[in-house]
């Protein structure tokens, strides 16, 4: 398990984008989301996706609005048709950057 | 609980993140307290219990605090380029304040008179007062650092107090627009670097109490 409380660089722009791509989520729910996908290899300081929405949503990769559902209010972030383009460059530069380090280590690291 | 956020939200506001934001990034921490909570709850940990689990999880403040004042894209412009807010921008209002003013003294020239018009008090004085007090709102609404808008301020003062305005009116159609520049009066500097003061001293009272901050 990876405990970073500030954040692995770029790691979690990558997997917020990939899963803000299937539907909008909110920030406790996003979190949770992480947790699952990942198997629990990246665990976070949960409080810190926030900033990370945020600095999104100033850049135009995501939209937000308040939804209330139960009786809950929450604001709920989705993808925008920039972010859908961001979404795509990291993951294009992520996939570059972990086939060198797989060549350079003598592993592949995606099959 | 309630000393964590507190502490968090005093830290960004502090630190130049807009209170909008702030407030915001508090609200969404309390929600996602209360659904960690009852998570940890349902999963068989006591209402106590799962209530410091959760605060855990959560993160510390200075984690908190830190992620959210790393992004300079979501700190307030004071605090982003505090040279252009306090220094820049008022020289331009200054320049701006000039223009209108060359403006109204030739709409205002009647070749009935001859005695030099030159610009009503109000507007020597109104207009750098009231781009000071704006400057000084700013600083204490934005929590920045005297430094700056103390150097705005300066600048203003002296500007205004540097420039002089006179049209002078001769018979038939000749007009005669003068723009001097030349020291600034001493006595003029020191009574509105006080009056500044002043307003500096009242806003800075009334952003204890106020919106415009939260008294520490």
């Amino acid at each position: 398990m990876v405990g970073n409380p500030n954040f692995l660089n770029g790691v979690p722009e990558l997997l917020v984008l990939n899963l803000l791509g299937d539907r909008e989520m909110y920030g406790y729910e996003l979190v949770q989301a992480i947790r699952s996908v990942t198997g629990d290899v990246i665990v976070l300081g949960e409080g810190v996706i926030y900033p990370a929405l945020h600095g999104l949503e100033a850049d135009g990769a995501l939209r937000s609005r308040r939804q209330t559902i139960s009786g809950r209010s929450r604001i709920y972030y989705s993808l925008t048709p920039r972010g859908r383009a961001r979404l795509r460059e990291v993951t294009d530069s992520w996939v570059t950057l972990t086939t060198a380090i797989g060549v350079a280590v003598g592993r592949p690291v995606l099959g | 609980m309630v000393d964590l956020l507190h502490t968090v939200r005093q830290r960004l506001l502090n630190g130049g993140v807009p209170r909008r934001r702030v407030e915001r990034y508090i609200a969404e921490l309390n929600d996602h307290l209360d659904d960690l909570t009852e998570a940890l709850s349902d999963g068989g940990l006591g209402v106590a219990e799962a209530r410091a689990a959760a605060l855990v999880r959560l993160g510390c403040a200075e984690v908190l605090v830190e992620s959210m004042m790393s992004n300079r894209r979501l700190r307030a412009w004071p605090h982003r380029v505090p040279w252009a807010v306090f220094v820049v921008a008022p020289a331009l209002v200054q320049a701006a304040g000039i223009g209108l003013a060359i403006g109204w003294l030739v709409v205002t020239a009647s070749a009935a008179r001859t005695a030099p018009v030159t610009l009503p008090a109000f507007v020597h004085w109104g207009v750098p007062v009231l781009t000071v007090a704006a400057l000084m709102a700013i600083a204490v609404r934005s929590r920045v650092a005297f430094a700056w808008p103390f150097a705005g301020m300066s600048l203003v003062v002296v500007l205004a107090n540097a420039t002089q305005l006179n049209l002078t009116v001769t018979s038939g159609q000749a007009h005669t627009l003068a723009l001097s520049v030349g020291l600034p009066s001493i006595v003029a500097v020191v009574a509105q670097g006080g009056l500044a003061a002043l307003i500096l001293v009242l806003l800075r009272g009334l952003g204890a109490r106020t919106a415009f901050g939260v008294k520490e």
